[in-house]
Order: C-alpha cells, then sequence, then structure tokens
C-alpha cells in the first residue's frame, strides 16, 4: 500500500463525487484540446491551399467568397469573368503566372475544377498512376477522391450540375480518368481535375438540352437557327470562374489590385489578407468556445475543492492517525495534493483522449473533417500546457485543504475521538 | 551510550484552557516492564500517552523517550522517533476505513518509512488469528476483530513502545482479560513493552500500576 494506492482508495469510496469531478475537468479540457486540434486543422489547411497564390480575381462580389470559392473550394463562386481577362493578365509584366479556375459541376461530395496542369504543379501534385489530362473529358482524380469513389484508370466519371449534392446527372457527357494523383495534404485531394473545356462541353450540351426542351415547351420554329447561333458564339463568349496568379515582383501587390478593381468588371483579392479575415471571425467564435471550456476546467477545480474540504472533514481521523503512525506533516499534506493531482491528471488524460476521439470521428464520419486534414493521432504543445493547467488548478483547490490538515492539532484531535 | 529506561520524565506539568491538566512528578520505565497508568476520567492519561508518543510537548519538565528528549527534537525527530519506536493501538482504534486490514498494516509501515516486509506481515496478522481476514474492510470485521487489528498495526514497525489508551473501557470481565492478555502477548512476542492507560481497576489483577495519576485540581486541593 502507498501513497497513491491509498489516494485511489479514497477516491474510490466516493465514487459520485470523484465522477462529477473527472468529467467537468475532462469536459473542459475535452472542449478546450478540441478546439486547439480543430484550429491547427483549419490553420495548416488554409496555409497549405493558400501558399503561393497572391491574387485571385474574379467577378465582383466578396473577396472573402471569391477566396473561398476559388482557391479553398469551400464557398459558391461570385460569378465568372472572361476568358480573356486571363490573356490579359498573362501578358502583363507584372504577373509570373495565372491560372485559370472554372467550376460548376460536382462529383459525389467533391468539386470537378477545369482547370491547367500547372494548378496541380502548384500543389505539388503528383502522378500515382495513369498521365495528365491533354483534352476535353479526361480526368485527373485527387487522392482523396480516388480512394473514396474507388474509380481507376480509364473509369467513366459522371458529374452532376451544380456544387451540391444531389444536383442532376450529367449522364451522357462522362469523363474518362486517365490520372491519379499522389496524396499532397492539400486542397487537390479533395478535386477531380480536368481541362477548363470540358466544364465549357458539359455545360454546351446542357444548355443544347434545356434550349430543346424550351422549345418544345413553347413550340418555337426556329430552333436549329439558335442552336446554331450557340454554337458559333461559343469561343468569344468563353468564361472561366476566376483566375488565381502568382505576382512576377513584389510591386505587383500595389498596383495589380488596385487597376483590376477600379478599371475592369472584375474583383481582385488577396487570398492572405481574405485569411486573416477569416481568422479574426473565426476567432471571436473560437475565444468564446474557449472561454467555456476554461469555465469548466475552474468549475472543476472548485468541485475538486469542496470534495477535498468535505473529504477533510471526514477523514480528519485519518489524517491524525496517519501522523500518529510515524507520517510526518508533509507527508499528510502530500496526500491531499496526490488525490487532486489524481483527479487533475485523470481528467486532463481523459479530455485529451475524448478531443482526439472526437477528431477521428469528425474525421471518419464526415467529408468536412476529412477537409481539415485532421488527424487524431497528433498532438499539439497547447495540449502539454492544458495538462499543466489542470494540475495547476487541482493544485490551487488541493492548497487550502492540505495546509488545514499540514496544521491539524493530531493530539487533540485523537484525544476526543 | 544506550539509554538505560524507555521513558524518563521528571517535573511534566501541562496545561491547557488555563488549567493545568497533567501534572506528573517522576515515571521512568525500563524495557519490559509491563504496566499501568491508571487514574480517574480527566486525570490527563491520554494528554501523557500522546507526550509519551511525541505527538505534543509538556509545557513544563523534562520528558526522554529511549534517551532522546523529546523538546529538543523538534517536530521532525518527534515523528521519526514514534515511527520507529512507538505502537498506539486507540481507545477508537481508528483503522483506516478506506483499506483492507492488511493495507492497514502496510500503510503503518509505509509511512513509519519501513521497508515493506509482507511476511512479517502476514505471520503478524496470523499471530492475533487474522490471515483470513487479511483482505477484509474494517468494516467487515466484529469489534473484537478490529481490536485485534489495531493491536497488530501497533506492532507492525516493531515499536519499543506499546501504548495503549483505554483498551477495556467498554469490555466484560472476560474479553477484558482476553484484551490485556493480548496485548501483554503481542507485546512480549514483539520485544515491546506495554504501557496501558486506564481508569479500570479490574487491569490491576493483569499489570502492576505504574503511575496513578489524580485529576491535577483535586492534587492541587
Ligand atoms: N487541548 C485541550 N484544551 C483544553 N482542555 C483539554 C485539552 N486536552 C485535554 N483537555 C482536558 O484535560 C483533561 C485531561 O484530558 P485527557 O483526555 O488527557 O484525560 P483522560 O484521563 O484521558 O480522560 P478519559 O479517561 O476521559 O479519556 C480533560 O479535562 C480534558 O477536557
Ligand atoms: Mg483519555
Amino acid at each position: 500500500m502507498n501513497m497513491l494506492g491509498l489516494s485511489l482508495a479514497y477516491l474510490r469510496r466516493r465514487p459520485l463525487t470523484t465522477a462529477l469531478n473527472l468529467l467537468l475537468l475532462a469536459l473542459g479540457v475535452a472542449l478546450i484540446a478540441f478546439l486547439l486540434l480543430l484550429e491547427r486543422g483549419l490553420e495548416n489547411r488554409l496555409s497549405r491551399d493558400v501558399a503561393g497564390i497572391d491574387m485571385v480575381v474574379g467577378a465582383k462580389g466578396s473577396p472573402l467568397q471569391l477566396v473561398l470559392s476559388a482557391v479553398l473550394q469551400v464557398d459558391v463562386p461570385t460569378g465568372n469573368v472572361p476568358l480573356a481577362a486571363l490573356e490579359d493578365l498573362r501578358r502583363n509584366p507584372l504577373v509570373r503566372q495565372a491560372v485559370p479556375v472554372a467550376m460548376g459541376d460536382s462529383f459525389g461530395s467533391y468539386r470537378i475544377l477545369g482547370t491547367e496542369p500547372a494548378y496541380i504543379d502548384h500543389y505539388g501534385g503528383r502522378l500515382a498512376a495513369g498521365r495528365m489530362f491533354e483534352g476535353p473529358m479526361e480526368a485527373v482524380l485527387g487522392a482523396e477522391v480516388a480512394s473514396a469513389s474507388g474509380l481507376g484508370l480509364d473509369s467513366p466519371l459522371v458529374g452532376s450540375h451544380g456544387l451540391t449534392v444531389g444536383g442532376e446527372a450529367h449522364a451522357d457527357t462522362p469523363c474518362r480518368v486517365v490520372g491519379i494523383l499522389t496524396r499532397t495534404g492539400t486542397v487537390l485531394d479533395r478535386l477531380v481535375l480536368t481541362p477548363v473545356a470540358s466544364v465549357w462541353a458539359v455545360h454546351d450540351h446542357h444548355h443544347h438540352h434545356e434550349d430543346k426542351a424550351e422549345e418544345t415547351a413553347d413550340d418555337h420554329d426556329h430552333g436549329a437557327e439558335k442552336g446554331h447561333d450557340h454554337d458559333a458564339a461559343v469561343d468569344h463568349d468563353r468564361e472561366v470562374t476566376a483566375i488565381l496568379v502568382r505576382y512576377a515582383t513584389p510591386l505587383a501587390a500595389a498596383r495589380l489590385p488596385r487597376e483590376i478593381n477600379s478599371q475592369t468588371s472584375m474583383q481582385a483579392a488577396s487570398p492572405a489578407a481574405e485569411m486573416l479575415r477569416l481568422r479574426a471571425l473565426m476567432g471571436l467564435g473560437l475565444d468564446a468556445m474557449r472561454l467555456l471550456g476554461l469555465v469548466l476546467v475552474l468549475a472543476a477545480g472548485l468541485s475538486t475543492f469542496v470534495a477535498l474540504a468535505n473529504a477533510l472533514q471526514e477523514r480528519q481521523y485519518d489524517l491524525a492517525v496517519m501522523r500518529a503512525l510515524g507520517a510526518g506533516r508533509g507527508r499528510i499534506m502530500g496526500q491531499i495534493l496526490t488525490e487532486a493531482m489524481l483527479v487533475a491528471l485523470g481528467g486532463a488524460v481523459l479530455g485529451i483522449a475524448l478531443a482526439h476521439g472526437g477528431v477521428a470521428a469528425l474525421s471518419g464520419f464526415s467529408a468536412r473533417g476529412r477537409d481539415l486534414g485532421l488527424s487524431a493521432g497528433q498532438f499539439v504543445a497547447g495540449e502539454g500546457l492544458l495538462l499543466l493547467l489542470s494540475l495547476l488548478v487541482a493544485l490551487l483547490a488541493a492548497a487550502l485543504p492540505a495546509i488545514r490538515a499540514y496544521r491539524t492539532d493530531v493530539s487533540r484531535l485523537l484525544a476526543k475521538g | 551510550m544506550p539509554a538505560a529506561n524507555l521513558i524518563d520524565l521528571d517535573n511534566v506539568i501541562h496545561r491547557a484552557g488555563g488549567h493545568p491538566i497533567l501534572r506528573v512528578e517522576h515515571l521512568s520505565l525500563p524495557p519490559g516492564r509491563h504496566g499501568l497508568l491508571l487514574g480517574p476520567s480527566g486525570s490527563g492519561k491520554t494528554t501523557l500517552l500522546h507526550m509519551l508518543a511525541g505527538l505534543m510537548v509538556p509545557d513544563q519538565g523534562s520528558l526522554s523517550l529511549l534517551g532522546h528528549d523529546l523538546r529538543a527534537i523538534g517536530d521532525a525527530g518527534r515523528d521519526r522517533l514514534r515511527a520507529d519506536h512507538v505502537g498506539i493501538v486507540f481507545q477508537q482504534l481508528h483503522l483506516i476505513a478506506a483499506v483492507s486490514v492488511a493495507d492497514n498494516l502496510r500503510l503503518a509501515r509505509r509511512l513509519a518509512g519501513s521497508a515493506p516486509d509482507e511476511k512479517g506481515l502476514m505471520d503478524l496478522l496470523a499471530r492475533v488469528g487474522l490471515a483470513e481476514r487479511a483482505r477484509a474492510l474494517p468494516s467487515d470485521l466484529s469489534q473484537g476483530e478490529r481490536q485485534r487489528v489495531a493491536v497488530a498495526r501497533a506492532l507492525v514497525n516493531r515499536p519499543a513502545l506499546l501504548l495503549a489508551d483505554e483498551p477495556t473501557s467498554a469490555l466484560d470481565d472476560t474479553n477484558c482479560d482476553a484484551v490485556i492478555d493480548l496485548l501483554l502477548e503481542q507485546a512480549e512476542l514483539s520485544g515491546a513493552t506495554l504501557l496501558v492507560a486506564t481508569h479500570d481497576r479490574r487491569l490491576m489483577s493483569q499489570l502492576p500500576v505504574l503511575l496513578e495519576l489524580a485529576k491535577p485540581m483535586e492534587q492541587a486541593a
């Protein structure tokens, strides 16, 4: 029987109180740790996805929405920009690279992105199998899409209209999978990549259908002519959703966005600046939740204090007897502290385990969780601090009872008994 | 030079709440001389036992345990001396209810800083007839069994001095004899000297009176 065993024996004797204290602390710690993990995942995802993109050019609207939709692939786009804008940017000496992105379709919960091989290079995508897309209706799958869908090389891939699950299927215009990428830990993993021309082709086809449907309904008689017009209009009406730009020189940051915003009908947004805004927005909510977690941890401390103070009342004879058996005052104090520390350690470890369990569940059951690239096996430094915080709170909770135990007049107590 | 006596006490006076509660002129106890501290309720028996155990120091007078001046060696020194040389059986027994019989004994060794000695511990439990009850909780035992646990626990560190406070107060004659026999026998087997504080004059037939206390007030009167 050592001090630890004795502490455990005492904790077991009041299971409800112990469980309550453990639970309070575990919940508080779990909440804070979960937020830490979530933030870390989010932070990683954001910084990886945004890295190296200096400017996004898209239709006017919210700049945050533009960055979210065109870079992070989470929001709906603000609209389209003419293909000609891409050519203009490419001719601009301030621009090192301009890559178009075109979206509008999805495959299950994954987006189909019309772009150029340069987009894949930007995120460090390597082919695990097959080859890069070369022509329309050829698709390269991100690692996550490939593993989730089970599609292999040469499989047909039928997209559906819209960026949300459950849109109308483009069954008669399937793409063919020609390549599969290795995992990059970026937005690339969750995309189906195809030339911009595929996106146009699918939608041209789609428009034909719509036109025909309209014609039948309206009983129009010059349908063929209209269809012809549409096809002819194709080349100069071409649009993309947004253009991702890398500057050739830092000077570009001062001029280019201003020029675009004032002189064109498009807008230029800086991913870095928008991400700062996003963090500031999220920060408020996260701070509130962190505060809640902290309150729970403090409540656990308070409840531990009450429990120990009560226990001291019940156990004053035990403590006195322990002194009579030869234990010094320090030993008695240590006993009380050990008990509080045990609860703190148990609660903190339980809480951290809960948080990681939560992360595992989140990334196991939801695409959103996978989107964040969360991994339950990874720990953040903040969790160590959390453990220390719990121990500190327990130490404070136990201090007063421990000092009282230290000061007990054993002789008087035992003479009374 | 080893002390000849377990206890040397001279002119001890102790006060509480402004009144003297204990007054003893002299007491010396050589090893092996078991005996009684006799006195009516309120005469300061428990106070004296606690002093002998180093749980408190007298206001006046000198008190040595195995040659160590209890006042001079300080708090930590008294804790050490008590751990090494004194075993106490309390009137209320004060077993640790949260842990088993054997753990009560283990804890006593641990708290005194003695090395674990499972064999010695089990032998001791067997000696008081509790080998079978080693894993029981104190609350599962009869009063008599609990008393035997308390005796075993007091002896588990092989003290030189075994102190018992009113071990027989609530017992009938037969049980009274049995408890004193148990204490004497176990003290002998452990090589401890037994000192029993009591107001129970029945015990005079089994043990000699080493010191008779009167209430200090009456003494003064
Ligand atoms: N700390 C204290 N403060 C005030 N009075 C005290 C204190 N400790 C003991 N007393 C008093 O001193 C007297 C002696 O107490 P003590 O417990 O030593 O007597 P006792 O002989 O053991 O009595 P009993 O047979 O009832 O156990 C009692 O009157 C008690 O109330
Ligand atoms: Mg008494």
